[in-house]
């Protein structure tokens, strides 16, 4: 399948890595977990960059900003105290649904994003947390926001760079915060055909500080819904307001009509699954709509 | 009725290769000089086979074997 | 195009292996001589090529054979100790979970990955944890069983 493949590099360093990266071209392709790039097949690879070897598997926090290496497997963040800990955990449910143990054990977070898959599943929760990624060029890193990476299917703002970290900011505190995700697949280890993360504030009135709502694999990219959103911030969150804001959900996506599903099953999915993650989110902050 | 096998709970005869990993199946066979066959099946239906030209097979196609 | 050497544990003996950059492991592996890992899907959805990394059990044929450097693999071949078959290989044995055994070294060894993090499963978290081994024959029953059953032999030993 790869015997076109001519060299396989494990550099130290992240500067020697995207060296590799630049050196090699639109021939190069950057290994951590490898399931992406096994499966694509690609025949024009001739180097693999394998970056595995950096130290960039690992979850730490500073002051109110969690940091995840973008190495950082799918089975570990599922296990860590921590990112369980995390708005509920839903970056971990996400982790945990993303797939079948064998995968989950070699497949990186790093990987997910830069794969740039509509439905990257991962995508959907760090959106919902206004996560940002970190990306190392040949000179210097930039911070891009999660919302600004995703540009089309397939394609991401990384331009000859590394994708090295992903910032999570901690949510903000005051009230009580209610999370979910939730995932829709043909069976559990499916590719989502919708994936929703939502997180209702509610102050000690029970109306809503802050919505958030995130879809995956219904648009060209991972989305929030701010227009739904908006419906919600500011009121309490009753079951007809809900149901509004779920309406709004489902005219806001865009999905497509793929092996897995037609795209009117995804629309109308998108509102329904958005409608359970936000009422589970509401009866989690302490008011049953 | 004496019975050895009806009701028991047999093991089955290959059962330990199985789940020992053991060569059972024809991918797991390895012979020296192994050939791999190819079946190259005909775009006309009903027709009469009148040659067959294996030089765009590059030179790996040995036979062919009919 | 050079070719690489690897060194790794497999089944607790060295070896050291001459591959080149692109070989994916379960072709290694099978080359090698370790059949027990099968070639199924060949895109990570079957997991009838699962084999052990440190005790994780993953997809051999989406592992490129470099990224096992260093690393220590434990195929089918290693389960039984000589003529002792494991519990899990004797309970697979005694449950009919076998029928044309393609999925079950790979059922197998992801069993023993999850018995040897967590004991004492839940149906629930077996069915979970074998997720990603897919059988045309057998329905799932009975190597659930035996994996429960096996788990029940596991604890008793210890």
């Amino acid at each position: 399948m790869f015997d076109q493949v001519d060299a396989y590099h494990r550099p130290r360093s992240i500067r020697e890595a995207v060296r590799l990266l630049h050196a090699g071209g639109s021939r190069a392709r950057i290994v951590a977990g490898g399931t992406d790039v096994i499966v694509q097949s690609d025949p024009s690879i001739r180097s693999l960059v394998d970056i595995t070897q950096l130290g960039l598997s690992y979850i730490r926090k500073a002051g109110n900003v969690w940091s995840i290496g973008a190495t950082t497997t799918m089975a570990e963040l599922e296990d860590s105290a921590a990112i369980r800990g995390l708005a509920g955990g839903i970056l971990a449910m996400a982790a945990a649904a993303w797939g079948p143990v064998q995968l989950r054990n070699v497949s990186t977070l790093g990987g997910n994003l830069a794969n740039g898959s509509p439905a990257a599943d991962t995508a959907v929760p760090l959106l919902a947390l206004d996560a940002s990624v970190v990306l190392a060029g040949a000179s210097k890193r930039r911070r891009v926001p999660l919302a600004e990476f995703f540009r089309a299917p397939g394609k991401t703002a990384l331009a000859k760079e590394l994708l090295v970290e992903i910032l999570v900011p901690a949510p903000p505190g005051g009230g009580r915060w209610g999370w979910t995700f939730l995932k829709l697949g043909r069976t559990e280890s499916d590719i989502s055909l919708v994936s929703v993360a939502a997180g209702l504030q509610l102050d000690a009135r029970g109306t809503c500080k802050s919505a958030r709502i995130a879809l995956g694999a219904v648009a060209p990219v991972p989305m929030r819904a701010p227009a739904a959103e908006a419906i919600l911030a500011g009121q309490k969150p009753t079951r007809a307001r809900i149901a509004e804001a779920c309406e709004r959900v489902a005219r806001d996506v865009s999905p497509i009509a793929d092996v897995r599903a037609p795209a009117e099953y995804r629309r109308e999915m998108a509102g329904v699954l958005a409608g359970r993650a936000l009422r589970e989110c509401a009866q989690q902050a302490g008011v049953t709509p | 009725m004496n019975t050895s096998v009806v009701g028991k709970n047999l093991r089955k005869v290959d059962g330990v290769k199985l789940v020992t990993g053991g060569a059972a199946f024809t991918d797991d066979v390895q012979l020296p000089g192994l050939l791999y066959g190819k079946i190259l099946p005909s775009p006309h239906a009903h027709a009469r086979i009148v040659r067959i030209d294996a030089s765009s097979a590059g030179g790996r196609a040995r036979g062919p074997y009919l | 195009m050079k070719k690489l050497t690897i060194r790794l544990t497999v089944n607790a003996e060295p070896k050291e292996w001459s591959i080149a950059p692109g070989d994916l492991l379960l072709d290694v592996l099978r080359h090698e001589g370790y059949f027990g890992a099968k070639r199924g899907c060949e895109k990570g959805e079957c997991g009838a090529c699962t084999v052990l990394v440190e005790g994780k059990p993953i997809n051999s044929c989406l592992m490129f054979a470099a990224q096992a450097d260093g690393r220590e693999l434990l195929t089918i071949e290693g389960l039984a100790h000589g003529d002792r078959l494991d519990p899990l290989q004797e309970a697979f044995l005694d449950h009919g979970a076998s029928q044309c055994g393609f999925c079950t070294p790979g059922m197998i060894l992801a069993a023993k990955a999850l018995l040897d993090k967590n004991p004492d499963p839940s149906e629930r978290e077996v069915r979970e944890a074998m997720t990603g081994n897919y059988c045309r024959c057998t329905g799932y029953v009975k190597p659930v069983e035996a994996v429960l059953a096996a788990a029940k032999v596991y604890r008793r030993a210890r």
